[in-house]
């Protein structure tokens, strides 16, 4: 009954998300263009969520997934390589998830069974580094430090990015909800309380940590080409910057790592701030986060989504 | 006994740590429904035997067979669901999970064939040690005593042939304890699991068990029924030291 209702409301917000930009002025609002933006940094946010919310490996190489998957979807474009449109083009799209989530299986294997812990993040940081400068050294193929750019003239109106991104949100969040109450969900959270007893219990615990890496590097992925198409020039500066690792775990961490609606909240948060500070304090708005987020970790340690939750005796 | 009961058996197990040798050509054997303490002074080498059984250690020699088959060097998930169950010295629960979320994943990942009927086997093996009630909280919340019963529901939950338990009473009170013993004998009574246990109350065990070992520094010094054991004057020594001339 209960779980009736939450269906119900869960269906009717995005519904109501939905319809934003037939309600607004799509094409003049800022607020189209921040609720793409919060859509985005969902799909990241639970990305990182699984990997080191749910399955305790601290990544900081999510920029380079996101990277690689507006690149892939830069350089299937400009190369003409499926012949799919391109333009919003569904098969270019999954594409640019699958080519980070292989690569993530790839570098994994090694990353995630010689390293534990602190030395993991360093690896996946030192991973981003490496994979930037392979981009920024590409020469003609990568477009070096400048990129690559698409051809900006098939832009009509943000409305179809607006849409994508949100089906995007419900896809990634649906997904990590759907693992996570399921057998494999088990295996993530056991081998984040205790990776040794994890084994002695008969969970294979590489197999699950690189999924799980793998899996998340697939979201960071789709939002990569989704943000690819926005920005039509893609270059290390725009797609690799490391922003797009710290950004998710901010969200992850103010909103409560762990959790489904942690990352929705922690989202939302950040990009409502980040987007009033801009409008507000010019060029002021990462100090007022920068406040906002030793408030809430001061008073919240749990995350916004500890309001939510029963004070423990 | 025939030698077809045998669960486990080691052959001269050794396993040094830089210049310290910690096990010495260990030989030991289980059988089916047995329960086996394992005793001896600190630093003898007990907890090793669990770690190189479970291959989180791999022994320097010496082979381990588990129902005939060697299963020396194999990956610690993979031993796992050939049918060695273990607990930890320090409680290692998941603590961020309810309690039947951990009994539900030693049952989903431990058993060999144990997919379809997981959440039934998990179920059982909490009645079993008296935690159903409690299967919907957080293992954070639950006190030592019942962490390690909840150990043990894991362990019985992977359906295994043999557990081994380390030190399961360290941290209990006596009315504990003697809850404990009862969970144990149950649960060998109930699936014939033979039971390989590490303890320090030594009383404990030689009330308990059917056979009891003995290490010190690493060498099995004795192997008997308990009462042999505990009138055993190289038992006696390594408890007691040797006794003046």
């Amino acid at each position: 009954m209960k779980k009736d209702k939450q269906v119900i409301l869960t269906a009717l917000l995005i519904l109501a998300f939905a319809v934003v930009p037939f309600i607004v002025d799509s094409e003049k609002s800022y607020l189209v263009y921040s609720l793409f933006l919060f859509f985005c940094y969902i799909i990241i946010s639970q990305a990182w969520n699984l990997v080191a919310g749910y399955t305790g490996q601290i990544s900081l190489g999510q920029h380079a997934f996101f990277g690689l998957g507006a690149y892939t979807t830069a350089l299937i474009w400009l190369n003409n390589i499926t012949k799919t449109g391109y333009y919003f083009d569904p098969v270019t799209i999954l594409l640019s998830g699958l080519v980070p989530a292989t690569i993530a299986a790839i570098v994994g294997i090694p990353l995630l069974s010689r390293l534990r812990g602190d030395y993991f993040a360093l690896g996946t940081l030192g991973m981003g580094e490496i994979i930037k400068v392979i981009f920024v050294k590409g020469g003609s193929i990568t477009g070096a430090s400048d990129g690559l750019h698409l051809p900006s003239s098939v832009y009509s109106s943000i409305r179809p990015y607006y849409w994508t991104g949100l089906f995007l949100a419900v896809f990634a969040t649906l997904l990590i909800y759907l693992i996570v109450r399921s057998r494999t969900g088990l295996a993530l959270k056991a081998i984040r309380e205790d990776e040794t007893s994890a084994a002695a219990h008969g969970i294979h615990v590489l197999k699950y940590k690189v999924l799980a890496f793998s899996i998340g590097a697939f979201l960071a992925g789709l939002c990569g080409s989704l943000y690819g198409i926005y920005l039509f020039h893609i270059n290390p500066d725009s797609v690799l910057k490391l922003d797009w690792t710290l950004y998710p775990i901010l969200m992850c961490v103010i909103g409560g790592t762990g959790t489904i609606t942690g990352p929705l909240l922690g989202s939302f948060f950040i990009s409502t701030v980040f987007s009033v500070a801009d409008i507000y304090f010019v060029q002021m708005h990462p100090v007022m986060a920068g406040i906002l987020i030793i408030l809430v970790m001061k008073f919240m340690p749990k995350g916004l989504i500890g309001l939510t939750q029963r004070k423990e005796l | 006994m025939d030698a077809n009961s045998v669960v486990i058996r080691l052959e001269r197990i050794c396993k040094r740590f830089g210049g310290l040798q910690v096990l010495s050509d260990v030989d030991l054997e289980v059988h089916e429904g047995e329960i086996v303490g394992l005793i001896g002074p600190n630093g003898a080498g007990k907890s090793t035997l669990f770690n190189v059984m479970t291959s989180l250690y791999r022994p320097d020699r010496g082979g381990i067979y588990l129902l005939g088959k060697n299963i020396t060097g194999l990956p610690p998930h993979k031993i796992c669901r050939m049918g060695i169950a273990r607990t930890f010295q320090l409680v290692r629960t998941f603590l961020k999970m309810s309690v039947l979320e951990n009994a539900l994943t030693a049952a989903v990942y431990g058993q060999q064939h144990g997919r379809k009927n997981a959440l039934q086997t998990a179920m059982e093996a909490l009645e079993l040690v008296g935690l159903y009630e409690k299967k919907d909280m957080m293992t954070v919340h639950i006190t030592l005593s019942d962490r390690r019963l909840l150990e043990l529901a894991m362990s019985l939950a992977s359906m295994p042939a043999i557990t081994l338990l380390d030190e399961p009473m360290a941290g209990l009170n006596p009315s504990e304890t003697q809850n404990l013993l009862r969970v144990i004998q149950r649960g060998r009574n109930e699936r014939n699991t033979a039971v390989l246990w590490i303890e320090h109350k030594v009383n404990a065990v030689l009330d308990f068990c059917d056979r009891v070992a003995v290490l010190d520094y690493g060498l099995k010094i004795a192997d008997g029924k308990p009462d042999e054991i505990a009138n055993d004057p190289k038992v006696i020594e390594a408890y007691l030291g040797e006794p003046h001339a």
